[in-house]
């Protein structure tokens, strides 16, 4: 049931990525982009809320917004971009907790990520909620007595809440206060919610592409001059409500609430928050399906400490050996490991890697299926992962032999200079867009890795005109795969070996680019 | 803008996706229908509770933390309060409330809301102590009865709200 619920979001994911790709290009593809995009709407309600706390007042908060509102110049359309953020950052929270829903990455090590991800969300909501009864119009009004039923069923307060927001005396300042101080104290801990959803990744890129997120800032500041919001009437005691100009982000669950007895609304509450919790433990594979983490093989282990830099997840560490061939040996820690196998692809010495994946294992692989398919000199072998697969559309592959593997990013460049060097005309690795790669950085290593010299590099000696990385989502894949392969045709190629030598030694990394070893074992 | 070429319709897109998320932040709801009104009875009385006192001994004050050491010792039984409403002929509040708090020594608090149409309606409120229910009474809390009634025309959407009047000891009608 859970399974065909990821597949359905995926396949509903996949046509919309397609969609954006072609509108905005992979590298600023908004929806690769969700969880940036809410950080950067985060920076704008810090940064323009400091402006509307400058003259809010506590005394009068209806009129104190009502006056910043009637600031043309200023406090107008900083209020509206205030608001229009707070609900432009709902909406990229949703569309990013949807998208690590649809790719399965919620579970296992990624589990804390989403548990602090649905607890940021709560607070980031809750946030929200305060700054809307800051405002004390009808709008703040009903939230809060819809907030304070539903708090009334619960026996916590002795007097009902909703007791609060009647009568005929106006409400005390220290309502106003406590509301206000929240509004300040709760992105403090949005911010903390947002170091521990973030802790477990190496290199978490906190911002959109300056492209992208300056363009949405703009846009969102035209409409805040072009569209500003106004005033809603003031909360009234003696009136019930008649039209409010509801924000759906942060009041969508009132016409619900209203309509539903408070134990009710507690209820639908409860069954959601337990059913977006569950989410790791629901979308977890079953064990005889659950990839194992990586492993090392301290033999091969050169103390390079390549493995250790590389892990997107910060699941590899140096620690002291007592073989006395080296100082130190990577070591993983199972419980960080996602077996995304990058490491496997960085190891020169393949040392390490997921079990059956580690660059030897994808050498042995290779072999057979050099033996199986015999590519020839004109040929082409189009590596693909499972995922970056699905961007080679029916009759993009021409005549090359495709080649599937978990992931692009975790190639071993042996791998592709051992294709090459019995026989194969060209490799062509197609990968999925680098801001996609389910692995984190996959795309990003393995280009390092075959033109950049990264460790692990393909060797200078093999012809970089007969290797081609290939981003699927950009445009003309099939264009792209069928010139490279004429490009192939044209070389002049060596006959292949038939027994191959690779070089399996490992360059350590300059001890000042070292990440801090651990002593512990 | 490192690179960054949106094509005019992904612009466009662009600026109507987020103006859509604007515009979903002052949707037009309507939160009570056009004749709606309501009957709202919201106040806190501080009930005298029923006392059943004696003096400790020197000795029994002895035993006891010095902060403790209360020259009373009471046993107090809450009176139960009966909260009631009619709108015309019916009905429409009968509940009987005790006073808040885990050792029910907090005020009694009546919150309770009747939606009822706009128009002319005989309203009708009381609040009547019941019997305690159990203990004797030596201290003895005096009977309550407050009532308040009148015949009024309720516009739509207004809120016809009831208090206790801590001055007059007596429930009123909070006029705007």
């Amino acid at each position: 049931m859970i399974r065909t619920l990821v597949n359905a979001a995926l396949r509903v994911l996949r046509p919309l990525d397609r969609a954006f790709n072609r509108l905005y290009g992979w590298r600023f593809n908004p929806l690769y982009q969700s969880g940036t995009l809410a950080v950067l709407m985060f920076v704008i309600l810090l940064v323009t809320g400091v402006y509307l706390l400058l003259f809010y007042r506590i005394g009068s908060p209806w009129a104190s917004v009502a006056a910043i509102t009637d600031q043309a110049w200023g406090g107008r359309w900083i209020r509206t971009l205030h608001r229009y953020a707070s609900d432009a950052a709902i909406v990229a929270i949703v569309i990013h907790a949807f998208r690590m829903f649809a790719q399965g990455r919620s579970w296992g090590p990624r589990a804390l990520a989403w548990l602090s991800g649905v607890v940021l969300t709560g607070v980031f909501f809750i946030c929200g909620w305060t700054g809307y009864v800051m405002v004390w119009d009808v709008h703040g009004q009903i939230l809060a007595i819809e907030g304070a039923r539903m708090l009334d069923v619960l026996p916590l307060f002795s007097e009902p809440l909703g007791r609060t927001f009647v009568g005929p005396e106006p409400l005390p300042g220290a309502f106003f206060f406590m509301n206000l101080f929240l509004h300040i104290v709760l992105p403090i801990g949005v911010g903390a919610l947002l170091w521990l959803h973030l802790s477990r990744l190496a290199r978490a890129p906190l911002m959109p592409p300056r492209g992208l997120a300056w363009s949405v800032t703009a846009i969102l500041l035209g409409l805040s001059v072009l569209w500003p919001i106004g005033m809603a009437a003031p909360a009234a005691v003696l009136g019930l409500p008649t039209e409010i100009p509801l924000d759906v982000a942060y009041g969508f669950w009132v016409p619900i609430s209203r309509a539903l007895p408070g134990w009710a609304g507690w209820l639908v509450i409860g069954a959601g928050s337990a059913a977006v919790l569950i989410v790791p433990r629901v979308t977890r594979p079953k064990p005889e399906k659950r990839p194992e983490p990586s492993t090392v093989n301290g033999r091969f282990c050169t103390e390079c400490y390549q493995c250790s830099i590389d892990c997107p997840y910060e699941a590899i560490r140096m620690v002291p050996r007592e073989d006395g061939r080296f100082d130190y040996v990577a070591e993983v820690d199972p419980e960080l490991c996602v077996s995304c196998g990058i490491c496997a692809g960085s190891c020169k010495p393949m040392g390490v890697g997921p079990p059956g994946r580690t660059g030897r294992d994808q050498l042995e692989r290779v072999r057979q299926f050099l033996r199986t398919e015999r590519p020839g000199p004109d040929q082409v072998v189009v590596v693909a992962c499972d995922r970056s697969a699905d961007w080679l559309v029916a009759g993009a592959r021409g005549d090359a032999i495709e080649y599937s593997v978990p992931c692009a990013g975790s190639v071993h460049t042996s791998a592709i200079e051992l294709m090459l060097r019995r026989g194969a005309g060209g490799v062509a690795v197609v990968t999925c867009p680098p801001r996609d790669c389910w692995s984190r950085e996959g795309v990003k290593w393995l280009e390092a890795r075959v033109h950049g010299g990264r460790e692990a590099e393909l060797l200078p000696r093999v012809s970089r005109d007969r290797v081609r990385l290939i981003n699927g989502a950009e445009p003309g894949l099939e264009e792209g795969l069928a010139r490279f392969a004429a490009d192939v045709r044209t070389l002049d190629l060596p006959a292949p070996e038939r027994e191959v030598e690779l070089d399996f030694e490992c360059d350590p990394v300059p001890e000042e680019e070292r990440p801090s070893v651990s002593t512990a074992r | 803008m490192n690179g960054y070429r949106p094509s005019p319709l992904g612009l466009a897109l662009a600026v109507l996706l987020l103006a859509g998320i604007a515009g979903l932040s002052r949707v037009p709801y309507a939160a009570e229908p056009d004749d709606r009104a309501l009957l709202r009875l919201s106040w806190r009385y501080q009930a005298p509770a029923d006392a059943d006192c004696r003096r400790p001994t020197a000795e029994e004050l002895a035993q006891l933390p010095a902060h403790m050491r209360n020259p009373d010792a009471c046993v107090r039984t809450p009176t139960p309060f009966r909260v009631t409403a009619r709108v015309g002929e019916r009905w429409v509040v009968d509940d009987t409330l005790r006073a808040a708090g885990a050792r029910q020594d907090r005020p009694v608090f009546v919150y309770v809301d009747v939606p009822v149409t706009s128009g002319w309606h005989a309203l009708e409120v009381g609040f009547t102590s019941l019997a305690p229910e159990t203990g004797g009474m030596t201290a003895g809390a005096p009977a309550v009865a407050l009532s308040w009634a009148d015949t009024v025309r309720i516009e739509p959407h207004e809120i016809v709200l009831i208090e206790y009047d801590r001055a007059s000891r007596s429930l009123v009608r909070v006029l705007p």
